[in-house]
C-alpha cells in the first residue's frame, strides 16, 4: 500500500513536472479578434522613468480608443532586463508585446526566430512604413522577428566649458586629444578623486565600441563579417597601442581610475571633469539630464567624431530597439495593432516625444518634424550621424557571447594582465571561436 | 490455537501533513536537480532546441575552459581563505561575548544586524564607497603610513577578493550566535576545576572550550564552507566578477553561461562540477573529522 502510495504521487509529480517544463505550441493562422471580444495582452518595456510614463500614457489611449482592449504593462530598469527576457521567453511567459534589442533579435534563437513572424501581421502593422533596409537589420531566417524604432549611433557628447576654461578647442585627432591632456589633466594623480579628462567611456560595452571605432577608423573594415573577424593582429595591436597611449597621457582614464559607477551617474561626468562622453544618440538624453558641472545651458554641445587625422569616419549605427510580439501570443492580431497605434497615432507619437530617440518609421518621423520635436541635443547628434556614412552593426557584433570575449581582453589590457600584441592575438582569436560556434 | 492475524493500522495524518512540503521539496529541489543533469548532457540553447552530446560540456570544461579554470582558483581561493576567517573571527566574538559584560545583549544583536543585511545592493553600494581608493578605509590606512595607502581594492587583482573576504567575514552573525550557544553549554565545572589546578584562562580556552565545541566548529565549518562555494552576490553587485575575473566564482559563471549567454547545458554541466567539488570538500573534512573532533559520548 504504502508503495503505491508513493509511486503514485511520484507519477504524478512526473506529470506535473512536465507540464511545467511546457511543450511548444504550434502556431495557429492568425484569426481576427473580434471587436466587441473582451481582450488582455501585455506589454513589457525597459527604460528610464520619462520613457516609463509616455509609454503608460501611449497604453491609455489606446485602451480608450479600443475599449475592449486592456494593456497590461511590464517595465523596468535596463540593469537585468535581457535576463529577464531570455527567463521570460524560456518558460513561455513572456509579454505579447515586447521592446527588444538589436542583438537579442539575433542572438536569442542563435539563428532562428523566436519571436512571431510580423510578415503574418501586416494586414495590421503597415509595414512598408519602414524603409526594407531597416526592417531587413531585424529579419532573422527570412522572418521579420522586430520592427525597429529608429537608427541608433554612437556620439561624442561634450562639456564645451572644461575646454574653455583650459583655453583650448576642442580636438579633432588622436594627437590633439593627447596634447588636450596634457592641459586639462595637468593637475591628475594616479587615483586623484578631482582627476579631469578629455574624454571617459562609460563600461565595458562603451570602451568596447570606442575601441570597435577607432578599428574601424583606422581600418577602413568593419569588425566582423559573414561569421569571420575582419582584422589582423598588427590592425589590433597599433590600435591597442594607441588607445592606451591616450590613457597614459591622461585623455581617457585608466584602468584603476574608472569610478565604479558605470552609468550616467558617474561622478567624473555629473561634476563636469570629463570634456566628453561617448554615448548613443537616442539616449543621451540620460546624461544631458544627469549633469550638474553646469554654469550655462548651452554648455553640453555634440562634436564630431575623434579620429587619426581629423577626417570623417564612416560609423556604426543598429536599429535603437524595436517591437517584437510573442509566438505564445492569444492575439497577436491586437498585438501587432497596438504596436502600429504607437508609430501611427499622432497623439500616440507626440506623447512618447523622442524619448525613444527619432524614428525610422516614415509616419513616426514625419510626426515627429511636423510637431517640431526633433530638436536639442538628440536631434544634434542624429544630424551628426546622418552627416557620415553608415554602417550596419553585424547582428552578431553585440551578441553575448562574442562581445564577452572581448570584454576580457579589453580589461585584460586596460589592466595590464595582456600586453597589446598578446591581446590582440587573444581578440581575434576568442571572437572568432565564438562566431564559428554560431556559423557552425 | 488459531493464528490470530493483526493488522497494523496506518495512520496517514502525518504523511498528509508532510505532503505539501514533499510536493514542493520534489518540484522545487528534486526535480530541477535530475533534470539539471540531463540538461548538462546536451547543447542546450535556452531558446532552442536541446541535442545529446554525451559528456561533451564536462570534457570542454576541464581541457579547454580557460574561464571555468580561472573561476575555479577564485571560487578556491575565497574558501580557503574565506571560511577559516569567518570561523576564526566569530569564533572570538563570541568567546568575547560569552562573558558578563555590560551591555552584552546590545553588542549580540549589533554583530548579527550584518549577517540579517546579506549582500544586498546597499552593502554593495557601502562597501564600494568604504573601499573606494578614495574612500575611508584608505583614507584609515594612510594614517599609518605618511599618506602613501592608495590601495584600489576592487580595481587591484591582488586585492578585489579580499573586499569580499571581508564583507564576508564581517557577516558572521549567524556563525557567531551558533558558537554562543555552544560555549554556553560548556560545564562551569570544568572551568572551575582547571582555575584549582592553575590552568591560564588561554590554556582553558585551548584545552577546554575549543576541545569541547570541536563538533560545533565542524558544522559552523561545513556550513560557511558550502555557502561560500555557492557565493554570487558579492561578486556579482560589487566587482562584477574582475578585476580580470580575479572574483568570477563559480556561481556567477553559472549565472552569466545560464541566463545572460542562453547555454542551459553549459551552464548545469558547470553547476554539476560545482555540486562535485563541493561534496569532495565535505567528505574530506567528514572523513578526517575523527581525528580533531571531540564527541563527549
Amino acid at each position: 500500500m504504502k508503495r503505491r502510495v508513493i509511486a503514485g504521487l511520484l507519477v504524478s509529480v512526473m506529470v506535473l513536472g512536465a507540464a511545467l517544463t511546457g511543450c511548444g505550441s504550434k502556431k495557429e493562422e492568425v484569426k481576427e479578434t473580434g471587436a466587441d471580444e473582451e481582450v488582455t495582452i501585455s506589454f513589457s518595456w525597459w527604460g528610464s522613468d520619462d520613457r516609463h510614463t509616455a509609454m503608460q500614457e501611449v497604453v491609455k489611449l489606446y485602451e480608450a480608443e479600443n475599449p475592449n482592449v486592456t494593456v497590461e504593462v511590464v517595465y523596468g530598469a535596463w540593469d537585468g532586463w535581457q535576463t529577464k527576457m531570455l527567463t521570460q521567453l524560456s518558460g513561455k511567459t513572456e509579454a505579447d508585446v515586447m521592446q527588444v534589442n538589436y542583438n537579442w533579435v539575433h542572438s536569442f534563437g542563435k539563428g532562428s526566430n523566436v519571436f512571431y513572424d510580423l510578415n503574418e501581421l501586416s494586414d495590421y502593422l503597415e509595414l512598408s512604413n519602414w524603409d526594407s533596409d531597416y526592417l531587413k537589420a531585424m529579419e532573422v531566417d527570412g522572418e521579420q522577428a522586430a520592427v525597429p524604432h529608429g537608427m541608433n549611433g554612437r556620439v561624442q557628447v561634450v562639456n564645451s566649458t572644461i575646454f574653455d576654461e583650459a583655453g583650448i578647442e576642442y580636438p579633432t585627432t588622436y594627437d590633439e586629444m593627447i596634447a588636450a591632456a596634457a592641459v586639462i589633466g595637468a593637475g591628475n594623480t594616479a587615483t586623484g578623486a578631482d582627476n579631469k579628462y578629455v574624454s571617459i567611456n562609460v563600461g565595458k560595452e562603451c570602451t568596447d565600441l570606442y575601441i570597435a571605432q577607432m578599428l574601424y577608423n583606422a581600418t577602413g573594415k568593419v569588425m566582423q563579417s559573414d561569421g569571420k573577424v575582419n582584422y589582423s593582429e598588427k590592425d589590433v595591436a597599433a590600435v591597442f597601442d594607441q588607445y592606451l597611449a591616450l590613457e597614459d597621457a591622461g585623455a581617457l582614464p585608466k584602468f584603476e581610475q574608472d569610478d565604479p559607477i558605470q552609468n550616467e551617474s558617474n561622478p567624473v561626468w555629473t561634476s563636469g571633469r570629463a570634456g566628453a562622453v561617448y554615448e548613443w544618440a537616442g539616449t543621451l538624453n540620460k546624461y544631458t539630464g544627469s549633469y550638474k558641472g553646469g554654469g550655462h545651458d548651452d554648455e553640453l554641445v555634440v562634436k564630431p567624431y575623434i579620429t587619426e587625422d581629423g577626417t570623417e569616419p564612416t560609423v556604426y549605427v543598429k536599429p535603437n530597439l524595436g517591437y517584437a510580439v510573442s509566438k505564445n501570443s492569444k492575439y497577436p492580431d491586437v498585438a501587432a495593432d497596438f504596436v502600429n497605434f504607437m508609430f501611427t497615432n499622432e497623439e500616440a507619437v507626440k506623447t512618447l516625444g523622442t524619448s525613444l530617440g527619432i524614428s525610422s518609421n516614415k509616419v513616426t518621423n514625419e510626426i515627429q518634424e511636423a510637431e517640431g520635436m526633433i530638436t536639442g541635443k538628440v536631434a544634434e547628434a542624429y544630424e551628426l550621424l546622418n552627416s557620415y556614412d553608415q554602417t550596419i552593426m553585424d547582428p552578431y557584433f553585440e551578441d553575448e557571447n562574442v562581445r564577452g570575449t572581448r570584454y576580457i581582453v579589453i580589461e585584460g589590457l586596460r589592466s595590464g594582465k595582456y600586453n597589446s600584441q598578446d591581446a590582440a592575438a587573444k581578440y581575434i582569436a576568442d571572437q572568432q571561436e565564438e562566431l564559428d560556434k554560431l556559423y557552425d | 490455537m488459531t493464528k490470530e492475524k493483526t493488522k497494523k493500522k496506518i495512520n496517514y495524518v502525518p504523511y498528509l501533513m508532510l505532503l505539501p512540503w514533499m510536493i514542493g521539496f520534489v518540484i522545487f529541489k528534486v526535480y530541477p536537480i535530475v533534470v539539471s543533469f540531463f540538461y548538462s548532457l546536451q547543447e542546450y540553447p535556452i531558446l532552442g532546441d536541446p541535442e545529446f552530446i554525451g559528456l561533451e560540456n564536462y570534457i570542454e570544461i576541464f581541457t579547454k575552459d580557460e574561464i571555468f579554470r580561472t573561476s575555479l582558483v577564485a571560487t578556491l581561493k575565497y574558501v580557503l581563505i574565506g571560511t577559516p576567517v569567518v570561523v576564526i573571527v566569530a569564533f572570538f566574538v563570541a568567546f568575547i561575548l560569552n562573558f558578563k559584560l555590560k551591555g552584552v545583549n546590545f553588542f549580540r544583536t549589533a554583530y548579527y544586524i550584518p549577517s540579517i543585511l546579506g549582500g544586498n545592493v546597499a552593502v554593495s553600494i557601502l562597501w564600494t564607497m568604504l573601499f573606494d581608493v578614495n574612500g575611508p578605509i584608505n583614507t584609515v590606512l594612510s594614517v599609518f603610513t605618511n599618506g602613501e595607502v592608495a590601495i584600489n581594492w576592487t580595481k587591484d587583482a591582488n586585492f578585489a577578493i579580499f573586499t569580499l573576504i571581508i564583507l564576508k567575514a564581517w557577516q558572521f552573525g549567524s556563525t557567531m550566535l551558533i558558537f554562543l550557544s555552544a560555549l554556553q553549554g560548556v560545564s562551569k565545572s570544568l572551568y572551575e576545576a582547571a582555575s584549582l589546578d592553575g590552568a591560564s584562562k588561554i590554556r582553558q580556552l585551548f584545552s577546554i572550550t575549543v576541545p569541547i565545541i570541536t563538533p560545533v566548529i565542524l558544522f559552523n565549518a561545513i556550513n560557511v564552507l558550502v555557502k561560500a562555494f555557492q557565493e554570487f552576490n558579492s561578486a556579482y553587485l560589487i566587482t562584477k566578477g574582475g578585476p580580470n575575473k580575479t572574483t568570477y566564482f563559480l556561481n556567477l559563471y553559472i549565472y552569466e553561461e545560464a541566463f545572460q549567454k542562453g547555454n542551459y547545458g553549459y551552464a548545469s554541466a558547470l553547476t554539476w562540477v560545482l555540486l562535485a567539488i563541493i561534496g569532495i570538500f565535505t567528505i574530506i573534512i567528514f572523513k578526517t573529522s575523527d581525528n580533531y573532533v571531540y564527541y563527549n559520548d
